[in-house]
């Protein structure tokens, strides 16, 4: 696979098994998505609008940053 | 597959395309095939005789209903066999082994996602249709046989199609 189309990375993948019973089935009937969504996310190949980045964070009960973090162009990785 | 992405316990292991993926597939492939067809059998009729006798209303008018009746019957065979094909794979791999109880569930939803491609999508088709219907006016300024126009067009529209649904596969399977 080529590079990710993105510089936003997620923790969601990891927080959903911090979580222990959230599956993508179950996080996507939370947002409203489909599961494909949630896939789609936790590997990079697509950034959830902002409102979407709230709603997860929301049922992580985190704060945003917690799940989403953003990589700048010429910072290290 | 690295440590990470090895899926956790709770997922279904089975990935499938959501439904507004499956239709742009079956769009892409009875677009190719029934265009094919007609520009094929224009080819033939052009080589036979002139232009002015070729006959190109009725064919043109039977490629367009061909292509939106067979998009929607594969949409429905494509859905089915997502939803039971499992199901009948895993009885043929293993016949002793557990098999799902029922088939499993179809996500009919079309989410932000869905809609944020299909947006993408329409507007890559813009420039194929804009080009064809330029130059279809070009040769309505030039009085050509309306064969040509009316050709020109449904290339344009033909481009235009495959052009929008390869970039929606595209972005389902590579992201944005």
């Amino acid at each position: 696979m080529g590079p990710k189309p993105t510089r936003v990375t997620n923790r969601v993948r990891e927080l959903r098994a911090e979580t222990g019973d959230l599956t993508q089935a179950e996080l996507a009937r939370r947002l409203g998505v489909t599961r494909q969504t949630v896939i789609a996310i936790e590997h990079g190949r697509y950034s959830p609008s902002l409102e979407m980045a709230f709603q997860i964070a929301h049922v992580f009960a985190r704060p945003l940053d917690d799940v989403f973090q953003y990589e700048a162009p010429g910072s290290r990785p | 597959m690295q440590a990470d992405e090895q899926p956790l316990a709770e997922d279904d292991d089975v990935v499938r395309m959501t439904q507004n993926e499956r239709t742009v597939w079956a769009y892409l492939v009875t677009v190719v095939v029934t265009s094919g067809v007609y520009l094929a059998l224009m080819a033939t009729r052009l080589a036979d005789g002139p232009v002015e006798d070729v006959s190109w209303v009725v064919p043109m008018l039977w490629a367009v209903a061909a292509s939106v009746t067979s998009t929607v019957v594969l949409t429905v065979v494509l859905t089915v066999a997502g939803a039971v094909g499992p199901s009948i794979v895993a009885a043929v791999r293993d016949p002793r082994g557990r098999v799902p109880a029922a088939p499993v569930e179809v996500e009919a939803i079309s989410d932000v996602r869905d809609q944020e491609i299909s947006r993408r999508g329409d507007r890559a088709s813009f420039g194929a249709i804009g080009v064809s219907v330029a130059g279809a006016l070009a040769l309505a300024m030039l009085d050509a046989d309306s064969f040509w126009i009316g050709n020109l067009l449904f290339v344009g529209g033909t481009v235009g199609a495959i052009v929008e649904t390869t970039t929606k596969i595209r972005l389902y399977r590579r992201g944005f």
